[in-house]
């Protein structure tokens, strides 16, 4: 292994200040004469507002201002925008509904923002908002799915007949129904995918802090992309020009999509603090990053799978009811739709695909992405109905799956729901995976669970993920409302250091790291002479941010094409140095060499020409500094096997993860620690979603989970060591050939886990349990079935 | 007996000295807790209807006879939540805490209210410690008092006066990192950085307990240490691996 550049298990640059306690988070931000905010949030599901009496608050001791959403109309403050507009089968649009930051007559959650109340301390604001009276008449509520999908059920939106922001068609109905219809076999399956609370430890945070002086605003703000807050809330919701308006964010403790969004606080903190002419600070209490945060999956799922005689799959039919929540977060209503159903090709050559979704408003917290983002819900339809096909037809799960992926000679490969994969090697990442996790030696463990009394079984699940939505052109037809290119600004200093200034934000990925990693090694000097910096729009041109697993694979491309740039520049100004053709001068491993010779120029010695330019080309600009913007060709797609085998106690239902073994093709690695830590990370999200974690709000749409103490986190003793292993296929659309690590865990490993449950519960005749899997739910599954 | 009994914005101490005549306190004051957040001690007040409250022997309808009342500076009594008075000037300002942080002496007022992490990273300004959320479950707060790893969000300000307290600051020695420190950074225990500083003040305290903890022992020991990013995966490993160096 490399000790430098790619391939290295370099140490990250980025925990010397975490691990003395010097990280600079949001909320370790104090401004001069800043007061501090408190959002009124509504305690009812649903309810009109008949009136809000602020005047017991205003007099209590220290408040400066509460403010509402009378205030922000007042002023001309606009709503938070839909970032992807999805059509109706039909072709007409969704129903988008209003989204101010703060309610005016109604609310439709619970913490949903009803007002905010500015103090000299943040005590005192809390106070204060306990006597803001506010005149809430309650109205019925939806809940949930169900509830919302129910005839003559209540209206969240007036304008939302049967609660329905959109009914989305992908895929050939006609041929899929046809494949069913004359198929030898069909597998039907019903399935939840829980409601989860994304839960970065660092609560969201924002300050915004109006400067008189030259009428402009910082925001500092819990991101994952500033420049798309800046973007989203300039443009659509405060009416701010960018050059006025300066987004940072700083250490972001962890993200996982929830920061991607641009939320009401950011809007309502910049605008209080013009008002106000101080800055205003606002930092969630984890009861409200529970009512506030935009939760994930939340889908209910009718899915049918065909095969022929011999076991190949040749149709899929998924219907699917989506949990929008209250409003149309930023990506919203892409998640269930365009990053969902065009995975359910997955690894197959399945032929027809018809995919329904029908996205409905509930009064709940918003749904957006989450660690995924639609990928694990397909991958979860996806591989559990191969697992039943399996059992149905009784087929070994691996030749099943074998039998039908997609061969690596049929790359590039058009499946029917959209996406054109470039690369893989399913067979090979299988097998990586099989190997790791023992695959054949199962039996005798399993027939030495069985003296102990305990089940034990074995889940697989093999997939393909979608990550760096790209290209721009391509997501704009699909809806997207953004361009989905990256930014990367390679700055070569006069004496050869290198700063780089990147569109993309690491909040725990290690970009500090990883990205002068591609930088050292594509111009030869050490990771230490490298800084990369992030995170704020004063200092970074320009950039699309982090999510959908995009930073290295779009980001990192950028970067490298910014390199190129350097290069193609510096070789003009070193052959003009050693007085030699252009087109005789090579660059490699930080040296300009004339071909065939022995004369060289560093890196430095042609930074420092080109910015002391003496000795210099005529008509070429000073300076060693280049931008590059990119915009891939493709999404990238990841694949993966990951095989999970448990043990099951018949007595109380608990559910022993024995063993989680996984193989991914993530595309060319340049940190193999920083990949293991990515997977692991994935992993623990996705083993919480199949065994601990679900959001459950009650009929009246009161949130049940609103807590650590009854949403349940996975905690250390609830996860084993994970056995990971790569099988690699280089992208090859990028010049990195890269592919993306950050969601596979939470894509692959739930299927996996289930599929595991049940085949240890097959013996009893359980054919499916719904995630969570906890031990009450495996219990009665086994008592059921038994009965 | 003395008996301290808390009723909406005010506490009450008092003495029954008669056991057979418990609704009859001997001595009687009263806190009151202000907008402010501050508690007023004092003797300021008439007590229209003492002694009928279920047998708990304490309520109390109350009147002020002097503006202001009669303020005491009650650091005997057993409640903590008081206020200081200055006679003088006729103001309140709050207590004093007076502790050792990361070796240091420090001081700083804190309200009764004051949890010790507020203390330490908007008083005392090291934003190390973290806070994550507000039950006591994450673990981001975690210190040492005394040795000893607390949820600085689960114990008072006032209640740490006189302690040591070590935070994710003062791990180093003069430059030097701690070998939790190290062992974090080895085995990638950390990648958004938020929960670390916990995690290893935890870490510490279990391997000052158990010089050579199990991968079981470790993994238990945490439980009340939430990590979204890692997995626990390479902080067991770290934890481990600091175990063995510290030990060696």
């Amino acid at each position: 292994m490399p000790e430098t550049g790619i391939g290295a298990a370099l140490l990250r640059k980025e925990d010397k200040r975490f691990i003395t306690g010097k990280g600079k988070y949001v909320d370790d931000i104090n401004r001069p004469g800043q007061a501090y905010a408190y959002i009124v949030r509504s305690p009812e599901a649903h309810a009109s507002i008949a009136g809000i009496d602020a005047s017991e608050a205003l007099k209590a001791p220290g408040v400066v201002a509460v403010l509402t959403g009378a205030d922000m109309a007042e002023d001309g403050v606009g709503g938070l925008p839909a970032g992807w507009g999805i059509l109706f089968q039909d072709g007409s649009p969704m129903i988008e509904p209003a989204h101010p930051p703060m309610v005016v007559d109604r609310v439709r959650h619970v913490g949903d923002q009803v007002a905010v109340v500015i103090a000299e301390t943040k005590a005192q604001a809390k106070e204060a908002a306990g006597l803001v009276d506010v005149d809430y008449q309650p109205l019925p509520a939806i809940a949930g799915l169900s509830q919302a999908s129910a005839e003559g059920a209540a209206l969240v939106w007036d304008e939302a007949p049967g609660n329905i922001c959109y009914d989305w068609g992908l895929g050939d109905e006609a041929a899929t129904d046809a494949a069913l219809e004359g198929a030898a076999h069909v597998v039907t399956l019903d399935l939840v995918n829980n409601r989860l609370i994304p839960n970065a430890i660092e609560p969201r945070a924002a300050i915004g802090d109006y400067d008189a002086t030259d009428d402009s605003y910082t925001l500092y703000t819990t991101s994952q992309n500033p420049h798309v807050i800046r973007l989203l809330m300039g443009a659509f919701v405060l009416g701010l020009p960018e050059h006025k308006l300066r987004i940072v964010a700083p250490d972001v403790g962890g993200g996982f999509g929830s920061k991607i969004f641009h939320y009401a606080e950011e809007a309502i903190m910049t605008w209080a603090s013009k008002r106000l002419e101080r800055p205003v600070k606002w930092t969630a209490e984890r009861s409200e990053s529970f009512m506030s945060d935009a939760h994930g999956r939340d889908h209910i799922t009718h899915a049918e799978l065909a095969l022929d005689a011999d076991g190949k799959f040749v149709g899929l039919r998924v219907n699917t009811a989506a949990n929008l929540g209250a409003y149309i977060s930023t990506f919203g209503a892409a998640v269930p739709t365009w990053l969902y159903a065009t995975l359910f090709s997955g690894c197959y050559t399945t032929p027809a695909i018809f995919a329904n979704v029908k996205a409905y408003f509930t009064n709940t917290v918003p749904v957006d992405a989450y660690r995924g983002a639609g990928r694990p819900e397909a991958a979860f339809v996806l591989e559990r109905l191969v697992h039943k096909a399996a059992v149905q037809l009784g087929m070994d799960p691996v030749e099943l799956r074998k039998n039908n992926f997609i061969q690596p000679d049929q790359f590039p490969y058009q499946t029917p729901v959209a996406l054109e994969y470039d690369v893989g090697d399913y067979d090979g990442t299988f097998d990586a995976a099989l190997e790791l996790a023992d695959y054949s030696g199962f039996g005798a463990r399993r027939e030495e669970a069985a003296t102990r009394g305990k089940l034990r079984g074995i889940g697989i699940s093999t997939f393909v993920e979608a990550c760096g939505i790209a290209p721009s052109a391509v997501a704009g037809q699909l809806g997207a409302r953004a361009g989905l290119f990256e930014v990367g600004h390679v700055r070569v200093h006069p004496t050869g250091s290198i700063t780089v200034f990147t569109g993309s934000h690491s909040h725990g990925q290690g970009h500090e790291t990883t990205f002068a990693q591609l930088v050292s090694d594509r111009l030869g000097l050490p990771e230490d002479q490298v800084e990369i910096v992030h995170g704020d729009t004063a200092q970074v041109a320009f950039g699309m941010g982090t999510y959908g697993s995009r930073s290295l694979a779009v980001g990192g491309s950028a970067i490298y094409m910014a390199m190129e740039k350097i290069i193609a520049k510096g070789t003009i100004i070193a052959a003009h140095l050693m007085e030699a053709a252009v087109e005789d001068v090579v660059f490699d491993k930080g040296n300009f060499t004339v071909a065939g010779t022995d004369k060289t120029k560093a890196l430095g010695e042609v930074a420092f020409a080109a910015y002391v330019p003496h000795n210099y080309p005529e008509d070429l600009e000073p300076g060693l500094d280049e931008t590059a913007f990119y915009d891939p060709k493709n999404f990238t797609f990841p694949a993966g096997a990951h095989i999970v085998e448990v043990e099951i106690d018949p007595d109380t239902g608990v559910v022993d993860l024995c063993g989680v073994s996984c193989a991914d093709d993530v595309g060319r690695i340049i940190n193999p620690m920083i990949v293991d830590g990515q997977m692991h990370g994935g992993l623990a999200q996705g083993i919480g979603q199949a065994l601990l974690e679900s959001c459950i709000y009650d009929d009246s749409g009161q949130l049940i989970t609103g807590s650590y103490m009854n949403y349940t986190m996975p905690r250390a003793a609830d996860l084993p060591f994970f056995k990971t292993g790569h099988h690699i296929t280089n992208c090859t659309h990028n010049p990195l050939g890269v592919k993306g690590v950050g969601e596979v865990g939470s894509i692959g490993v739930p299927p996996a886990i289930i599929n595991a449950i049940v085949d240890a519960l097959s013996s009893a005749g359980v054919e499916h349990i719904d995630m969570p899997a906890t031990p009450e739910r495996v219990w009665r599954a086994l008592q059921d079935a038994q009965a | 007996m003395r008996k301290v009994v808390r009723r909406g914005n005010f506490v009450f101490t008092y003495v029954i000295e008669n056991d057979d005549d418990p609704t009859t306190p001997s001595t009687f004051r009263v806190y009151k807790k202000e907008g402010d957040g501050s508690w007023i001690a004092g003797a300021g007040f008439e007590t229209t209807r003492p002694g009928t409250d279920g047998g708990l022997g304490c309520s109390a309808t109350l009147t002020f006879t002097e503006h202001p009342p009669t303020l005491t500076t009650p650091r005997d009594e057993p409640c903590r939540l008081f206020a200081r008075f200055h006679p003088l000037s006729g103001s309140l300002s709050m207590p004093t805490v007076s502790l050792t942080v990361n070796g240091q002496a420090v001081e700083g007022e804190a309200e009764g209210r004051t949890l010790l992490v507020d203390f330490i990273r908007e008083t005392l300004g090291l934003t190390g410690t973290h806070v994550g959320c507000d039950t006591s479950q994450c673990g981001a707060c975690v210190v040492h008092v005394g040795g000893a790893s607390v949820k600085s969000c689960t114990m008072l300000a006032v209640e740490a006066d006189g302690a040591d307290v070590t935070t994710v600051e003062g791990l180093a020695t003069n430059g030097t990192l701690h070998p939790m420190q190290t062992a974090f950074h080895e085995h990638h225990g950390l990648q958004c950085g938020f929960c670390t500083p916990g995690m290893m003040l935890s870490g510490i305290d279990l391997v000052g307990r158990n010089a050579n903890p199990s991968e079981h022992e470790v993994r238990e020991w945490l439980e009340g240490n939430l990590c979204r990013c890692t997995g626990y995966h390479n902080i067991v490993k770290a934890v481990q691996a600091a175990a063995a160096e510290m030990g060696g």
